[in-house]
């Protein structure tokens, strides 16, 4: 039966929108203020309908909770995304796979090339009896030609490097290291002591010690300024095609580059990373030492916290003079390079930039740093805490006062010496009962009873 | 539900990539564009604490080498920025390189990549697609002054960075597909659409798995034909007046015209991610930040005093505490300062608030014969700006184009007699019905014809009654509502959709499921003003998800250039013909 009741209420539906209006009287008040009014279609009525509106406007405004999320329904959440808070980053594809793969092919294929041209450099240049000397001999030609095969003259009808046919004028030459024929125009010369300083610079330097390398480096860059000469001086030479000695200087480029000292701006830059480092540990031991002092604990001592902030110091300042020194770099290194003017922004913008980050940081740590507290400041924390103690141990006592209305905790001045004896008694007390008099119990409990009465009057007033 | 971040989603990018390279002195190598792109989303100054300590162009070579530095490349795929990273590869001037492109990049570039890299230097190579500016959270451009070009026709360089911007748009956001619907009438539209879906199919690495994924984000493509008006109102809240009066460039403003002012704030940077007061008054009215202006500067005078006395040793270390946000707050306030007391003296020398009531006026509201006379008074009043009755005349040109008693040429005639306009300003006159007249628009720009958009025209117009210079509402907004409600028609805005998507959608519908869209992307083809991006705000405060995005970031000047150069060129003559025979 109730639910064929509830049903018919059920029915109370408005004819326009379907709304529930649960009775009559709401139905029609419902009725009247949202479909009569819409239904005029005389000026007066657009105008309520736009006064409406306007209030529909304003309460949107008043309303911020509920209204202010008017276009969430027109939305759909992904209940993934509702969990994370933070925005992830969006996607990413790599292309390092392919990348390396490519690399490392034309890595095995220079690394190879560079092998056979090493190897032979190593027998051309031998000196030994055996090995007939540099020249234009035929027993020269004929050990030359057992390590590198020679392109047949008649083959070469034109020069392999610059195309042009040869003639009466254009006489045909070999590379020693390849064994293409080409130009005199387009030979190259490499003389052995620098082909000996090749092949030593390429040996592992693992095995020997690295200043030994950069020795040799020395070398090679004092011998030569391009690297292959191009006359012909006294001294013993090959001729060499100009892709051959293409490679040796790519060569010689990547032994330089492997080598090239660390500048001393980078060594300054690690002492800095190191200082910092050093503070933050310091620094986080030196916070808990301050924060126990200030809150009046007696674990450490006043000389502890200035110990550790000697050590803040030193680091401290280590950073700051360390970065000047990067500074004075920059400066020394502009009127060297005076000419150079593109080289001349980068090095001193790296060490500016870099003093301007030990500013930053030193800045960051002098406001996250509190000074060492003076003793004062000490001997204010401790009372303060002696204090706070001793109310939390007078409203400990209160508490277990029995008959007295617990609910204002407030201890006025005037009752603090009852609590005092009142703690005093219960000590008494104690002590009378371990000792066995029974007596003296009894007359210290009347007291006490005393004490209670007298209390709790003092603490109603 | 935090909302999607487009200045979040480069910073996470570029976060990465400082973080990968790991704790070493770095510098980071970019072009022209990356660099912008940067600034919008990060400040020297932060990016310095990360241990980037050099900043460099990758179009400067010929600089020392230094081996121990990590290099940081993030850079668009262009073909000089391919040869430029060759080169350097063979002459390498860091240690490492941890290359980043902002979109796809073809395999033959990474093979030529991979063998000039014979010192192994590369490390990373990375596409992360931060491909666009992003200015405010919801709001991004392709900076991209002019789309147009003679006959509006797409130039196929155009076509190609502003696909690629959308697909980063989307990717950033991890979104690998989205529903495309473009406006019609626009041809350009229509191909970008098209190019922009195919381009997101053909990455096979990002096509959804999950069809149901599909319907998900609402990538819209409209024209800036379609309203030419919002382009030239004048602007009252604080961002894009700023932009209106001095003109902001990748969150710079250039104050230099400002009379005396100091060398210290000849340019400044407004960016809302590190000024408060600029992020909390973006869209604040003109009214309400003079207010709040003052109470900044009162601040500003209590800590002033607080600093100046100082007594103790305490009052002293606090001062040093403090001293970094002080000067932080001093600079503030004096930017601000500066800026909206210039604002004040433009507003008052041209009498601005006479011009834009009369714009609101005749876009809003518009009885004919009121409007011509509120226009012919303000021709007359010298201290009005040629610019501010060009715009006058533009609007009145597009709101009655085919008005029964048009009197443009009437007005035009009234406005050589008393002032000579440039001829840039007669030509763009030509011009603008060209590019927004009735000729292309499909929408109801000015609510002018069903009696459904008389009647909320009538109602816009009782609530505006508050701020008679905030009344007219950007179409893009009117678009949006359609849109959420489902009643964006699809012959005006169809969609580009493979049949079978199509066909499930259909099926959809028919079981009565409005499909809700998680997010829209709206993507301008001529640009975006701040007055859109101020209105989508708004939805987005109310729990919207939009992002918007165009071309460019106009204001009246740059948008009159932008029409300007696509004149047909038949027409400029015409022009020339017609002020010739005014002269007479």
């Amino acid at each position: 039966m109730l639910q064929v009741i509830d049903n018919t209420r059920a029915g109370f539906l408005c004819p326009k929108c379907h709304q529930d209006m649960s009775n009559m009287e709401m139905l029609q008040i419902h009725f009247q203020n949202v479909h009569m009014k819409q239904s005029s279609t005389t000026v007066k009525g657009l105008f309520s309908l736009a006064k409406q509106k306007i209030k529909n406007v304003q309460d949107n405004f008043q309303n911020s909770n509920e209204s202010s999320k008017i276009y969430a329904q027109y939305f759909s959440f992904n209940s993934n995304d509702s969990y994370s808070k933070k925005q992830c980053i969006g996607y990413a594809r790599s292309h390092n796979t392919y990348f390396q793969i490519i690399r490392k092919d034309k890595h095995n294929q220079i690394f190879i090339h560079m092998r056979q041209l090493l190897l032979r450099i190593e027998l051309l240049t031998n000196t030994n009896e055996h090995i007939p000397r540099n020249g234009n001999s035929k027993e020269r030609r004929k050990y030359e030609q057992s390590i590198v095969a020679w392109m047949e003259d008649s083959v070469a009808s034109i020069c392999a490097s610059c195309s042009k046919s040869f003639g009466l004028s254009r006489r045909k030459h070999h590379c020693r290291l390849d064994g293409l024929v080409i130009c005199n125009q387009c030979s190259q010369f490499l003389s052995f002591s620098i082909a000996r300083c090749i092949i030593d610079s390429n040996i592992p330097t693992s095995s020997t010690t690295n200043s030994l390398a950069i020795q040799r480096l020395i070398n090679l860059k004092s011998i030569i300024s391009s690297t292959i000469i191009k006359d012909r001086s006294n001294e013993d030479y090959l001729r060499i095609c100009i892709s051959c000695a293409r490679c040796l200087q790519n060569n010689y480029r990547q032994i330089c580059f492997n080598n090239i000292q660390k500048d001393e701006v980078f060594h300054h830059y690690e002492k800095i990373v190191q200082a910092q480092k050093e503070y933050n540990n310091f620094h986080s031991t030196y916070l808990p030492i301050i924060d126990s002092l200030l809150s009046g604990d007696t674990k450490y001592q006043i000389v502890d916290a200035q110990q550790v902030y000697r050590e803040l110091s030193v680091s401290y300042e280590k950073i700051d003079s360390i970065s000047k020194q990067i500074v004075i770099l920059a400066d020394k290194y502009s009127n060297i390079n005076e000419n150079d003017i593109t080289s001349k922004n980068r090095y001193p913008t790296l060490c500016r930039n870099i003093r301007t980050y030990s500013i930053q940081v030193l800045q960051n740590f002098s406001v996250s740093t509190k000074r060492v507290p003076s003793e004062d400041d000490i001997k204010q924390a401790r009372n303060e805490k002696q204090k706070r103690l001793d109310n939390e141990r007078m409203i400990k006592i209160f508490l277990n006062i029995p008959g007295i209305n617990h609910n204002s905790l407030e201890i006025s001045e005037e009752l603090e010496p009852f609590i005092q004896q009142y703690y005093q008694i219960t000590q008494f007390i104690e002590q009378a009962k371990i000792a066995g008099r029974d007596d003296e119990v009894k007359l210290l409990e009347l007291n006490l009873q005393e004490l209670t009465q007298a209390i709790s009057i003092l603490h109603q007033n | 539900m935090t909302n999607i971040n487009l200045i979040e989603a480069v910073r996470s990018y570029i976060n990465r990539m400082i973080e990968d390279c790991g704790p070493t002195i770095k510098g980071l190598v970019m072009d022209k564009e990356t660099a912008s792109i940067v600034s919008m989303v990060y400040a020297q100054s932060e990016i310095l604490q990360k241990e980037v300590f050099l900043f460099e162009r990758i179009d400067m070579g010929g600089q020392k080498s230094l081996k121990h530095l990590s290099a940081i490349c993030f850079l668009r795929p262009t073909e000089e920025n391919i040869q430029a990273l060759v080169r350097e590869l063979h002459e390498p001037k860091y240690g490492n390189y941890f290359i980043y492109f902002t979109n796809f990049v073809e395999m033959s570039d990474i093979k030529s990549l991979a063998e000039a890299d014979e010192f192994e230097c590369v490390r990373v190579v990375q596409e992360y697609y931060a491909d666009y500016l992003a200015i405010n959270p919801h709001l991004y451009s392709l900076n991209i002054p002019n789309t147009y070009q003679q006959n509006y026709e797409w130039n196929d360089n155009l076509l190609r960075r502003t696909v690629q911007g959308l697909v980063s748009v989307l990717l950033s956001l991890r979104k690998k597909s989205a529903t495309i619907r473009y406006q019609k009438s626009s041809n350009m539209a229509r191909i970008l659409a098209d190019k922009l879906s195919s381009t997101l199919k053909r990455q096979v690495d990002f096509t959804a798995s999950n069809p149901n994924d599909i319907n998900q984000t609402i990538v819209l493509i409209i024209d800036r034909r379609e309203d030419a008006i919002t382009p030239l109102l004048n602007q009252w809240t604080y961002q894009a007046m700023v932009h209106e009066l001095i003109g902001i460039k990748n969150n710079r403003v250039n104050l230099n015209q400002v009379p005396s002012i100091t060398k210290e704030l000849e340019e400044v940077v407004m960016n809302a991610e590190y000024d408060e007061f600029y992020a909390n008054n973006l869209y604040s009215n003109f009214g309400e930040i003079a207010t709040n202006i003052k109470g900044l500067m009162e601040h500003f005078q209590e800590k002033h005093k607080s600093q100046s006395k100082i007594e103790s040793i305490g009052d002293m270390k606090t001062f040093i505490e403090n001293y970094p946000q002080f000067k932080k707050l001093s600079g503030t306030v004096s930017k601000h300062v500066t800026i909206i007391s210039e604002l004040s003296r433009l507003v008052g020398l041209y009498h601005l608030l006479e011009v834009s009531e009369t714009e609101q006026h005749l876009v809003c509201q518009g009885d004919h014969n009121d409007v011509v006379q509120k226009i012919k008074r303000l021709i007359k009043n010298d201290k009005i700006r040629d610019l501010d009755i060009l715009r006058l005349l533009s609007l009145y040109a597009l709101r009655y184009e085919r008005h029964a008693s048009n009197e443009l040429n009437t007005l035009k005639y009234e406005t050589q007699k008393h002032r000579r306009l440039p001829e840039k300003y007669i030509h763009f006159l030509q011009a603008i019905l060209e590019y927004g007249g009735l000729k292309f628009r499909q929408a109801d720009l000015f609510n002018t014809q069903t009696p459904m958009a008389i009647t909320r025209q009538f109602i816009r117009g009782l609530r505006g009654v508050d701020n008679v210079y905030a009344q007219h509402v950007p179409l893009i907004k009117d678009l949006i509502d359609q849109l959420l409600r489902g009643k964006l028609k699809d012959p005006s805005y169809p969609n580009v959709n493979s049949k079978d998507q199509i066909n499930q959608q259909n099926l959809s519908q028919q079981q009565g499921q409005i499909i809700k869209p998680s997010e829209i992307i709206i993507y301008v083809i001529g640009g975006v003003t701040y007055e859109e991006s101020y209105h989508i705000q708004l939805m987005n405060k109310q729990n919207a998800r939009i992002l918007l995005g165009g071309s460019y970031i106009h204001n009246c000047q740059s948008f009159i250039d932008e029409v300007l150069i696509a004149v047909p060129s038949s027409l400029s003559g015409a022009s020339n013909e017609l002020l010739s025979s005014k002269r007479r």
